[in-house]
């Protein structure tokens, strides 16, 4: 018995990624790339949507979902990212990419101040939910405010003269590559963080601070660098949209609307699970988009937003991805 | 080992715990018996640092440990189990027992850690990899204390292990407590079950509306006509 104990390591407990996972995971990946080679312009768009929502709540996943703590400010690390490149960029001259990786590390840099504050001050749930909402706002506010990031107009993204791809300014179908790229980074990242030591802290975590402390793990620390993380990931992902977009304002990327969608597919796939944004992205640009077409009004998707987070909170707080994932050949969960 | 002076706990408006004092020495098993609401938890959970001590000092190996952080006091070597067992539902015992062993200093030993606590507890290495809440209420408990002894603790401080057991259960949660015990850990245990208690430890302190009443060697207090008419006579 204490042999067996002894060669039994991970393996033993929970062989989630077995092969047929990662063959599973592939034939997934290898249609993704396929897809826009056989599709109209309107189900690039589609596709281009879901794999954006796909990464940007994927990144606020890390905090919301593996770390339990439920953010409501990611919106303001995504408006961050578009902002920087945006601003370097109209302003300075300097390449997007440039702008994308100065605007990781001001999110970054912005989660590690705030985080500190509140994880120190041990906000917890909904204190957590409305401090992070508060500084999202203020920062709105404030870019709203500001003449020189662009005020409530925001700052347009000058048409590139020259061909650079340092400047990132792409065909839809070049984004959509760039926005799957994205999802497979978050999904391999946040697959690899529910396996290893900082994973099950952050679950321990998630499911009480307390004995989690008592048993030698710090909460504060660890909160913090899963906010960072979620914060370095959601900005270049503004980065890319603002791109895709051309412009940047203060509603269309620190804006509530955004701060609560980015919740959503997470939320209705499957909190802190890899695949669980994905799976929730999808049901939710095709609902949204049958919505909109069903109510002849594109306002209809705000009540769907709201219906459907209702019905997923009560009826299935743990989202559709352990549903799957147990109809799944060789997956446990 | 354990040095508590003066030491208050206050809960939302209510003092709990006031002004108790009390020593154990290494290598002691000391219960603190009392009523329910007599403030045996919360000075258990002050002990472990989960809950802030009002006034008073706690030391531990001669060092003042009341204004640490409960990790900080993890590492130093005191470990609770609590009462209601606060484990991780979803994840197996394996998973359970390993968060016991993140702290950086316990890394490299886990696996002898996992050991002890399997030999000990041989029903756990069986259902290694079982979902803990798929378990039963004693094996539950074991997962809890095994958990603890996962920190390598030189300190226990057991609230309430029997809470909700069959008797059987108990009988071999004890044994297995005993098992600990002669390896030399000191262990502070909590129980409503006072007869159980009292077989189980050199001594007792007992616990009323938040102060120490009464104190002694278990042997007499389990003799002591106020202890039996208290607490034993039913």
């Amino acid at each position: 018995m204490s042999e067996l104990t002894a060669t039994a390591g991970r393996q033993a407990v929970r062989p989630a990624a077995g092969t047929t996972g990662l063959v599973l995971a592939a034939l997934l990946l290898v249609l993704a790339i396929l897809f826009p080679m056989f599709v109209s312009r309107y189900w690039l768009a589609l596709g281009i949507t879901v794999l954006f929502w796909t990464s940007f709540s994927g990144s606020w996943n890390i905090i919301g979902g593996y770390a339990g703590q439920f953010s409501l400010g990611h919106a303001a690390f995504f408006a961050i990212g578009a902002y920087s490149s945006a601003w370097l960029y109209s302003v300075f001259g300097f390449p997007t990419l440039v702008g994308m990786i100065v605007g990781s590390a001001v999110a970054a840099l912005m989660a590690l101040c705030i985080g500190w504050i509140i994880f120190r001050y041990k906000l917890h749930g909904t204190y957590f939910a409305i401090g992070t909402l508060a500084m999202s706002e203020v920062l709105r506010v404030l870019a709203g405010a500001l003449p020189w990031f662009g005020g409530n107009g925001g700052i347009p993204i000058p048409l590139a003269q020259e061909r650079n791809w340092l400047l990132m300014q792409f065909q839809p179908m070049a984004f959509y590559y760039m926005f799957l790229a994205a999802t497979v980074v978050i999904i391999a990242l946040s697959a690899w963080i529910a396996r290893n030591r900082f994973g099950y802290q952050l679950a321990a975590i998630r499911d009480s601070e307390d004995v989690a402390e008592s048993i030698g793990i710090s909460p504060t620390r660890l909160k913090l660098a899963a906010y960072v993380i979620s914060a370095a990931l959601a900005a270049p992902i503004g980065t890319l949209y603002s791109q895709y977009l051309m412009f940047v304002d203060p509603p269309t990327f620190f804006g509530l609307l955004v701060a609560i969608q980015v919740v959503l597919p997470a939320v209705i796939g499957g909190l802190g699970t890899a695949f669980g944004p994905l799976l929730g992205a999808i049901v939710l640009t095709f609902a949204i988009e049958l919505s909109d077409r069903v109510a002849l009004r594109p306002g209809a998707s705000l009540l769907a937003y709201g219906a459907m987070l209702m019905v997923f909170s009560v009826l299935l707080p743990r989202g559709l991805w352990p549903l799957l994932s147990k109809m799944l050949p060789g997956a446990t969960r | 080992m354990l040095e508590i002076s003066n030491l208050s706990v206050r809960r939302g408006r209510l003092t709990v715990v006031k002004a108790v004092s009390l020593r154990i020495a290494a290598g002691e098993v000391v219960s603190v018996i009392g009523t329910n609401g007599a403030g045996k938890s919360s000075l258990m959970l002050s002990v472990a640092g989960l809950v802030p001590a009002e006034a008073g000092e706690i030391r531990f190996d001669g060092e003042r440990i009341d204004g640490l952080k409960p990790e900080r006091r993890s590492e130093l070597g005191v470990a609770l189990v609590p009462e209601g067992r606060w484990l991780f539902p979803d994840m197996t015992v394996e998973e359970c027992l390993r968060l016991g062993a993140f702290r950086k200093d316990l890394r490299a030993q886990y696996r002898q850690s996992m050991d002890t606590v399997f030999g000990l507890f041989p029903r756990l290495a069986e259902r290694r990899s079982q979902v803990v809440s798929t378990l039963s209420g004693g094996e539950q408990q074991m997962v809890s204390i095994g958990r603890a002894l996962m920190t390598r603790p030189k300190l226990l401080l057991l609230d309430e292990p029997s809470i909700g057991l069959a008797p059987i259960v108990v009988r071999q949660v004890f044994e297995a407590l005993g098992r600990i015990i002669a390896s030399g850990l000191t262990v502070v245990l909590v129980e409503q079950n006072v007869e159980q208690a009292l077989r189980f430890s050199h001594r007792a302190y007992v616990l009323t509306n938040g102060a120490v009443t009464l104190e002694g060697s278990s042997k007499e207090l389990l003799n002591d006509p106020r202890i039996v008419d208290a607490y034993l006579s039913v």
